[in-house]
């Protein structure tokens, strides 16, 4: 009988030294993490709470209000051209902005770690069609492809989701299968195997989560990348219609008064660039974490 | 006379690499033509140097790995790649690295019930439970370790937790992949010791796979010698190892390290003070 | 087998080294070596063993200067050939490396560049610690290759580390370690990743280049077999203190230290069976478990209550050392053993 278990997290003098570094490594992975997820949820919790906090009908004209700068009474953050207030439109264009970009992220993520990881562990076959599909879609210039589907499928919310889901998948289908076929030759795998425990279970309780760390912290970063998408085809005009506003769109419209009322362009892209700001912070954090452990 | 339990004739692995630009590249042939066949009980060695094929060999065996050409048999029934819960069950394996030949993300329980659970070996989950905390017993380990995770044990015990899943499913065959050989030195003999008792206790049959001929002369019966794929040479372990007759053989032999004896004479009270089995 | 032993003035002397891990959030500093000692002469192998977590490796790096991030020296000494490694200048561990020590790995294929021929990474080596030409620095690193026993030195040259056997890149490992012709080798279990035909090979290669370049050799292992084989004086080292001391064979056959005992009654040898391995009950000590007194006592079958209090290294004459105070009693039980 061994004479009980000694815990040993730090198995040896080789194992202090790694729990240094690891530990250095979260703490600064932490505060990335700490202030990231403030921003981003400063943010949501903010557009969530648009119809509370918001002072006026985003698209409520006031004619005799026109280009009001910050700090007029009634308009925090002023009014724009046709008289609309400013702030308002920024919470209620944040919400499209931030709801539709986690919502166009979830399915590429699902659809692409589903298929990955099936694809790496089985080989054979379907992995090399998915690799065959992967190349396709990488080798085309990822942005033309997206705002042809645009034209194709006519602008709108429903649009920016097919066609992110369309093109995204591929990157986390990547990833995931790199990270299974890595994981099904490891022991614990093969150990499963010759028990009889069912491929799928073997997917569900040993693959995934082992490396669905990786993927999730990309999405963090693709989020960004969503974002900044979303906002350049409402610059366009390809993305959400009117009466729906976004940040793109504000800036657009904001392009005439560049000199003049500067403001009616800078708030909405401080916005985005807080929104990327706090998603980016958000995956550098869990990459330090993942990193460390 | 009775059938070994296990016979190999004529075991074939080749692996394919692929294309070359200009011709099809050389199939890779990591086991070749191995005629094999171990009694039931007894504790079989296959040896040799990295990349003779024993590891391969070994994947055979289990199901791991698909052959090329020949044909295996277990209890005289012919043992295909693809296998029926039972003939899965008879043959299991203990792996060669502690710290990947458990999930890290699954608590040493959960590993063990699933196994009991998949095969059908425990209703319901407390039973589970119950039987993993006795298999834990068996390698001496005690049941509190069914809630930790692997993080929380050295690689000696790491070992024997791997010993214990791969008893669940209660196998008459047990192939053991260089067991000991990622271990410190004073903790290999701990798994030695565990393994002969369970090689005596539930009358195991085991099949151990070693580079480590020391290890072999201690635990095993016979052996077999591979060297590129092929086997070289056969016997009891005696005879094989204080004559053999092929050259590679005489060479591993030669190269075994040897320590000088140990001059120490132990009184009994002494020896047997604090000691472990 | 064993390379003559010189008596002179170590080329080598550690005393007294601390090696701490530093300080972090969660625990304050944790002591990784406590007081390491060791002496290495020229035309001798130092074989270093212990299992892991004794400390071995972590003080062969800090002679030659490569400890890791987080790990540092916090007392002792370290004098290479004159040069003190712990607080010597700039200028002087710059010669250290390359010039005065060098250093073998247990990984040829992380230790070399695979994208480098072998030829140049040993001339690279060769022209750094003596600044000639690169003709000279080339035909040093061939007649290198040479020396470590490759019969076509010329052409194998052009060589890729990817194109050649684990047994042959540990060989250009050693030949980059003595480019700079060193006096001093240091070797971090560079037989362990090699199959036994190969390290046989090797270790004969060390024992031969002992002789003919009279360096000295610290050789840091866990296999007690290997050191066995090649070494002419072994220290042996736990939970990062150095346990025992003394020529190889004495040490083997008579230890003077309960752990060494133990170590060597769990080692399967010719005669043995299994039923004769005896298991260390227990477990070292983890990093930043510090005991008061001996490390081994809570696992050691001879501890005394007195083995709580501090147990410095006993000199036992002969050039034996022991760390601990019941080193009679196995000195006993080796000579009721010869009766």
């Amino acid at each position: 009988m061994d004479a009980g278990i000694p815990p040993s997290i730090m198995g040896g003098r080789l194992g202090a030294i790694q729990t240094v570094g690891r530990r250095a490594r979260r703490l600064g992975g932490d505060a990335s993490l700490v202030i990231g997820v403030a921003i981003v949820g400063a943010l949501i919790l903010l557009v969530s709470l648009a119809p509370v906090l918001a002072p006026a009908n985003p698209n409520t004209q006031d004619i005799a209000q026109i280009l009001a700068p910050p700090g007029t009474p009634g308009h925090l953050l002023g009014t724009d051209a046709l008289g609309r207030d400013v702030l308002s439109r920024v919470l209620y264009g944040g919400r499209i902005d931030l709801f539709v970009a986690l919502g166009a992220l979830i399915l590429p993520f699902a659809i692409g770690v589903l298929v990955g990881t099936v694809a790496g562990y089985r080989g054979g076959a379907l992995d090399g069609v998915l690799v065959g599909v992967v190349d396709v879609v990488f080798a085309f210039p990822i942005l033309v492809l997206l705002i042809a589907l645009v034209f194709v499928l006519g602008p709108g919310i429903t649009t920016i989701v097919v066609a992110v889901t369309a093109v995204d998948w591929v990157a986390y289908a990547r990833l995931t299968r790199t990270l299974a076929r890595r994981e099904r030759a490891m022991e614990y795998v093969l150990a499963a195997r010759v028990g009889g425990v069912p491929h799928w279970r073997i997917v569900a309780r040993h693959v995934l989560p082992n490396i669905i760390s990786q993927p999730v912290v990309y999405a963090m970063s693709d989020a960004v990348g969503i974002i900044l998408f979303i906002t350049t085809l409402g610059f366009l005009g390809l993305g959400v219609q009117p009466p729906a506003t976004d940040w793109g769109t504000m800036i657009a419209d904001a392009q005439n008064y560049l000199d003049s009322n500067w403001w009616l362009a800078v708030i909405p892209g401080v916005a985005i660039c807080l929104a990327g700001l706090g998603l980016s912070l958000i995956a550098d954090g869990l990459a330090q974490r993942l990193d460390a452990r | 006379m009775t059938e070994p339990l296990l016979e190999i004739e004529d075991l074939w692995v080749e692996f394919h690499g692929g294309h070359d630009r200009l011709r099809k590249k050389e199939p890779f042939r990591a086991v070749k033509s191995v005629h094999l066949a171990v009694e039931q009980g007894e504790a079989y060695a296959v040896v040799g140097e990295s990349g003779a094929g024993k590891s391969t060999l070994a994947r055979c065996v289990v199901g791991l790995q698909r052959p090329t050409r020949g044909q295996m048999r277990f209890a005289g029934a012919p043992l295909e790649a693809t296998r029926g819960r039972r003939e899965r069950r008879a043959i299991q394996m203990v792996f060669q690295d502690p710290y990947s030949s458990l999930n890290p993300r699954m608590t040493v329980g959960a590993a063990i019930v699933e196994l009991l659970r998949v095969n059908g070996l425990a209703t319901t989950k407390a039973a589970a439970r119950a039987r993993a905390a006795e298999l834990l017993e068996l390698v001496g380990m005690p049941a509190t370790a069914l809630n930790l995770r692997p993080r929380a044990f050295s690689g000696g015990q790491r070992q024997r937790i791997g010993i214990a899943r791969a008893l669940a499913v209660e196998p008459t065959l047990l192939v053991a992949d260089e067991p000991v050989s990622a271990l410190d030195v004073s903790i290999q003999a701990s798994i030695l010791v565990l393994l002969k008792r369970l090689q005596q206790e539930l009358g195991l049959t085991l099949l151990f796979i070693s580079h480590d001929l020391a290890v072999v002369r201690q635990l095993c019966d016979r052996v077999a010698v591979m060297q590129d794929g092929e086997v070289i040479e056969r016997g009891t372990v005696s005879s094989v190892l204080a004559q053999p007759r092929h050259e590679f053989t005489k060479s591993l032999l030669a190269a075994a390290t040897e320590l000088p004896p140990l001059e120490i004479e132990l009184s009994p009270a002494e020896a047997t003070r604090k000691e472990m089995q | 087998m064993h390379a003559e032993a010189a008596p002179q003035r170590p080329i080598l002397t550690v005393s007294g080294l601390r090696l701490v891990a530093d300080a972090r959030a969660g625990h304050g500093e944790i002591e990784l070596v406590a007081g390491a000692m060791l002496h290495a002469y020229r035309g001798e192998i130092l074989g270093v063993v212990g299992e892991s977590g004794s400390g071995k490796s972590l003080t062969l790096r800090a002679i030659a200067g490569l400890l890791p991030p987080g790990v540092r020296v916090a007392g002792g000494e370290i004098d290479v050939a004159g040069i003190d490694a712990v607080r010597g200048s700039a200028k002087d561990l710059r010669r250290l490396n390359g010039q005065t020590v060098g250093m073998v790995f247990q990984e040829p294929m992380s230790a070399l560049n695979p994208t480098m021929r072998i030829g140049p990474q040993i001339a690279e080596a060769a022209a750094a610690h003596s600044g000639s030409t690169r003709a000279a620095a080339k035909s040093r690193a061939v007649e290198l290759l040479g020396r470590m026993g490759f019969k076509e030195p010329g052409r194998q040259y052009r060589l890729y580390p990817h194109e050649l056997s684990g047994g042959m890149r540990q060989r250009v490992m050693i030949a980059i370690a003595l480019a700079g012709d060193p006096p001093l080798l240091l070797c971090d279990e560079p037989t362990t990743a090699l199959d036994a035909t190969v390290t046989m090979r090797v270790l004969d290669l060390l024992g031969d280049l002992v002789r003919e370049l009279n360096i000295g050799i610290v050789f840091v292992t866990h296999d007690l077999g290997v050191a066995a084989r090649i070494c002419n004086r072994l220290v042996v080292m736990y939970a990062g203190r150095v346990v025992e001391e003394g020529p190889a064979d004495a040490v083997l056959r008579r230890p003077r230290h309960p752990y060494t005992l133990a170590l060597l009654r769990a080692v399967p040898t010719r005669g043995s069976r299994v039923e004769d391995l005896r298991a260390i009950p227990g477990a070292p000590p983890s990093a930043g478990e510090q005991l008061p007194g001996c490390s081994f006592a809570p696992r050691c079958a001879f501890s005394l209550p007195e083995c709580l209090e501090p147990v410095p290294l006993i000199a036992l004459g002969s050039g034996r050392m022991s760390a601990c105070i019941r080193h009679e009693l196995l000195a006993d039980m080796a000579g009721r053993a010869r009766d």
